[in-house]
């Protein structure tokens, strides 16, 4: 039962390891702009169909906002669900919804924004929930 | 309710003491699961965890013969443990049931969840340079996926 309850525990901790944004969410983010941060968890969000809400705000740094376009595109790939906005060749946003991590039931969520040429948003999400309820969080507040 | 929290809080000191029974810890157990689903297990529930195993381990040892398949169980508890104790690290040593902003954790999740609820909507809100369809996903209740 112990054993039962620590791996509970320990994978949900785990199901953004594989993801090319987890380095920004750490402490030792290679983000250089300001940022701020945001992490909600567990019961806080009940009723919201999210396990798990990280986000970062970077402004300051033209190069912080390509790095995290950049990996957010990494993760698309992996994405079953992808819907892109561009301006040209450039990246003004992406959302990604990604398969559960291995042994976890949660959908996974990568999202990207693109507000200035120094500014961005990041935003990793885990639920049973889905990229158009995400999305549509503000559209139906 | 704060009878409650009182009765769960001396049973935690007297687990810790080494004075409850075998029907206390179960029970004791059935909270911590419950707490674990509700996301609001915590420092302290981790390390009763890990008390859990090492009692668990001397109780087999003094007061009968430990079974093969008890002594791979405990080993793997602990592996486990450590996961969990690495993952708890590298979220800035919060579990689940967690409210941060800017690194530093809060007691109130009122904040927090504005943050989120702006954030979320800097996300949906509509690019001028976005395309016919992607204007109707975004603003649409009726959107496909």
């Amino acid at each position: 039962m112990l054993t039962l309850f620590a791996l509970l525990t320990a994978l949900p901790a785990l199901g953004q390891k594989d993801l090319a944004v987890e380095e920004f969410f750490g402490d030792d983010s290679p983000l250089e702009g300001k940022i701020r941060t945001v992490y909600l968890s567990g019961s806080n969000l009940d009723g919201r169909d999210m396990t798990l809400f990280r986000s970062i705000l970077s402004t300051g740094s033209e190069d912080d906002v390509e790095e995290m376009g950049d990996a957010a595109e990494e993760d698309a790939r992996k994405g079953n669900s992808v819907k892109r906005v561009v301006n040209g060749n450039t990246l003004m946003a992406l959302y990604v919804q990604l398969p559960p991590a291995a042994g976890q039931k949660d959908n996974r969520f990568v999202l990207f924004r693109r507000l200035s040429e120094t500014k961005a948003m990041l935003v990793y999400i885990e639920g049973p929930t889905t990229l158009d309820k995400i999305v549509n969080v503000k559209i139906n507040k | 309710m704060e009878n409650a929290k009182e009765y769960w809080d001396e049973l935690e000191r007297r687990y810790f003491d080494g004075e409850t029974t075998e029907a206390e810890e179960a029970e004791l157990e059935r909270h911590i699961a419950e707490l674990a689903k509700r996301g609001t297990v915590n420092a302290t529930t981790a390390t009763m965890a890990y008390t859990a195993v090492g009692r668990e381990v001397r109780r087999s040892t003094t007061a009968r013969t430990q079974s093969r398949w008890g002594r791979l169980a405990a080993a793997a508890s602990i592996a486990l443990l450590m996961t969990l104790g690495a993952a708890f690290w590298a979220r800035g040593g919060v579990m689940t049931g967690s409210v941060m902003i800017d690194g530093e954790c809060v007691a109130e999740a009122d904040g927090a969840l504005d943050l989120m609820r702006d954030d979320l909507a800097l996300l949906a809100e509509v690019c001028p340079q976005v395309d016919e369809e992607l204007t109707l996903f975004l603003g649409s209740d009726d959107s496909e996926n």
